[in-house]
């Protein structure tokens, strides 16, 4: 009997100190508006990641240049999944006025909880929107941003580098399943335009080379690999072959241009975190969720290695670099983490 | 009104994990042995009941990925009892395999929403959700005012029934011959042997028992939050041992049936605790360490008490 006093006397506790405070993690702004019309937004990722972190950072930013009067509240599961209903059940009751939930499951919990419900949902880096069952007719509440960057995008980066690319050549690990959808997703969109294109996959890391050759022997002009971590760990061994017989490799992450690859196109999180908070501000304004289909990324993170370009030889006219950051400096000094 | 809604919310997702609750209790009170199969085959529970669910069977979805758990705990009883494998590395190395498995069961994607491509009433194929046991059921509610209107409401209730008629199956078939043998294994395996009766079958029925509950839990899970994600089983196990523990702590060591029912209560109010913790004003990656603190605190009401009534006694004895 003792003990169930004292867990209650620790459940009062906490209900006491949250009904005359706000939320966790709260950074209110426009302070001087009355509780009425202070728009309740909150943010809920389900852990802390690099990325995410930048998304929430951008999306808080942004809202509070806006200057209205908007309280935010930041909510983390921590990496615990079964946190994540529990923290959008708390932002229910509490009577948010809006919800931007991080990533596909936070999604998918945030439709779940708020069903029935006119709330707003706004989420942002959801690679397959529809795939993750946030478009449907049960859906009218729900807009936001992918973080899926589409196949045209990928063949654009090798066309904007080398305009008479005759044929691509996709390298991949057969069992990625994120590089083979990438691989997949980029084959669809050069069959429809088509664009000639010849493929290897490799079962393991010791096929890499002679799979390199193969397709070089078979006359690609440019090499892609998507995000695949395999070959990431091996982009030395992937390079050397390509770049001997002056092959572009692009790729399908900053971390492998990094490591020698030559660009990429990539995911921006600061620019996606600015698209989530626009939709925010559009949403609080009166538009309808329903009117907003989903948008995906209108600029993404472009980076070159300018030693790799040396030692293909590449002669790439210098309005080909514009909009790309340099990763890799000619001397081979990285900006990559700093 | 807010506490209500809250509370109401705590308490569906606590009693959607009881059943894991009650899997966790199988193993660790009955058989007296930990099986770190859970964080597996929980999810094996979710995925097979996702795959099952989209292909239009919700309630046979439920019942395979129930079949899926106990699959799952079969293996770790083979390893534990034919291989000699220690029964915490049986439990780790299933739960390691069965990711493999339960990417396979998703078709090679970490996460999968339940729903089914169709064509609408104007002729575009469309994506619409697949039926659940849960759907159906607030079907009755609607046009409904008041508490029962809430969906987590009607989850609560569902979930409810559904845990009610276990925890008393599981009540009744601890007393017949077959669940006492199962007992009688936890307790002295060494007796159970000499009495003629194959242990390592009891066990193996015990582990895949304990499994199947907890691949219920997660199949109960997946129908209520329709995806099926491949991270959701990670810290189940410590999850499920909270609550059994907690359970005891609150209702004391009653028996058999008193067991059965206090790991349900575990797991409601483990999920009140949490519910509650995230509700302190305070950065939320503080909450990991203060839903720890609680743990802690209840874990260590026993001692307390006891040391509290030995100090009573002595004040009498002056």
């Amino acid at each position: 009997m003792a003990s169930a006093l004292v867990i209650a006397g620790i459940l009062a506790g906490c209900g006491s100190s949250s009904s005359n405070s706000a939320p966790s993690g709260t950074a209110s702004s426009g302070s001087a508006a009355s509780a009425q019309e202070t728009y309740k937004v909150a943010i809920v990722q389900p852990m802390s990641h690099t990325s995410l972190d930048q998304i929430r950072d951008t999306i808080v930013s942004k809202l509070e240049a806006s200057g209205k009067s908007i309280e935010i509240a930041t909510e983390n599961a921590n990496g615990d999944s079964t946190a994540l209903s529990t923290i959008l059940s708390n932002c229910k009751a509490e009577g948010v006025d809006l919800v931007v939930p991080i990533a596909t499951s936070t999604a998918q919990s945030a439709k779940t909880v708020f069903d029935g419900d006119s709330t707003p949902i706004v989420f942002a880096a959801v690679s397959d929107p529809t795939a993750a069952g946030l478009t449907g007719d049960d859906c009218q509440y729900i807009t936001g941003v992918s973080n899926n960057i589409p196949a045209a995008e990928i063949v654009k980066l090798i066309f904007n580098f080398q305009p008479d690319c005759q044929k691509i050549g996709f390298l991949y690990t057969s069992s990625e399943a994120n590089s083979v959808s990438t691989i997949n997703a980029a084959k669809a969109y050069c069959d429809q335009e088509g664009i000639a294109y010849e493929e290897v996959s490799i079962a393991n890391l010791s096929e890499l080379q002679t799979a390199a050759e193969t397709l070089i022997s078979r006359g690609v002009d440019a090499l892609y690999t998507g995000n695949d971590n395999s070959i990431a760990s091996a982009m030395a061994t992937y390079t050397d072959v390509a770049y001997a017989a002056g092959i572009p490799v692009y790729c399908g992450a900053d971390s492998m241009v990094a490591d020698g690859g030559f660009a990429t196109i990539g995911v921006n999180y600061v620019q996606l975190g600015e698209q989530v908070a626009d939709l925010v501000l559009k949403v609080m304004d009166g538009a309808d969720p329903a009117d907003l289909p989903y948008e995906t990324l209108s600029d993404y993170a472009k980076f070159v290695n300018l030693q790799a370009a040396g030692r293909f030889g590449a002669d790439f006219p210098d309005s080909a670099y514009e909009g790309y950051d340099v990763l890799v400096e000619e001397d081979g000094t990285s900006h990559f983490g700093a | 009104m807010v506490y209500l809604s809250m509370l109401i919310s705590a308490l569906s997702q606590g009693m959607l994990y009881a059943p894991m609750a009650l899997g966790v209790f199988v193993t660790f009170r009955i058989l007296k042995t930990p099986d770190l199969t859970v964080d597996g085959s929980f999810v094996f529970g979710m995925t097979v009941c996702a795959a099952v669910t989209i292909a239009g069977h919700p309630v046979l979805a439920l019942l395979a990925g129930t079949a899926a758990g106990a699959l799952a705990g079969f293996f770790t009883a083979l390893l534990q009892t034919k291989l000699r494998i220690e029964p915490i590395l049986s439990g780790i190395l299933v739960a390691a395999g069965l990711y493999t498995v339960n990417y396979a069961v998703l078709g090679g994607q970490s996460n999968l929403y339940l729903q089914y491509d169709t064509v609408n009433s104007a002729g575009a194929a469309v994506k619409a959700a697949s039926p659940t046991i849960y759907k159906n059921f607030s079907a009755l509610f609607a046009g409904t005012e008041g508490v029962l209107a809430d969906s987590n409401a009607q989850v609560l209730l569902l979930t409810l029934i559904i845990v009610a008629a276990l925890t008393a199956g599981l009540g009744v078939f601890f007393f017949t011959r077959p669940g006492m043998a199962i007992r009688a294994t936890g307790d002295n395996e060494e007796m159970v042997r000499s009495s003629s009766i194959n242990a390592d079958l009891t066990r193996t029925a015990g582990v895949m028992l304990a499994n199947a509950l907890v691949a219920l839990s997660g199949a109960l899970l997946c129908q209520q939050q329709r995806y099926a994600d491949l991270n959701c089983g990670s810290s189940m196990l410590v999850m499920g041992l909270a609550s059994v523990i907690i359970g005891q702590v609150l209702f004391g060591d009653r028996g058999m049936v008193g067991g059965l029912i206090s790991a349900v209560g575990g797991s409601l109010l483990y999920r009140i605790i949490i519910q509650a913790a995230y509700q302190v004003d305070m950065p939320s990656y503080a909450v990991k360490l203060l839903s720890t603190l609680i743990v802690v605190a209840a874990l260590a009401v026993p001692l307390v008490r006891r040391k509290l009534a030995r100090g009573q006694r002595g004040g009498k004895a002056q």
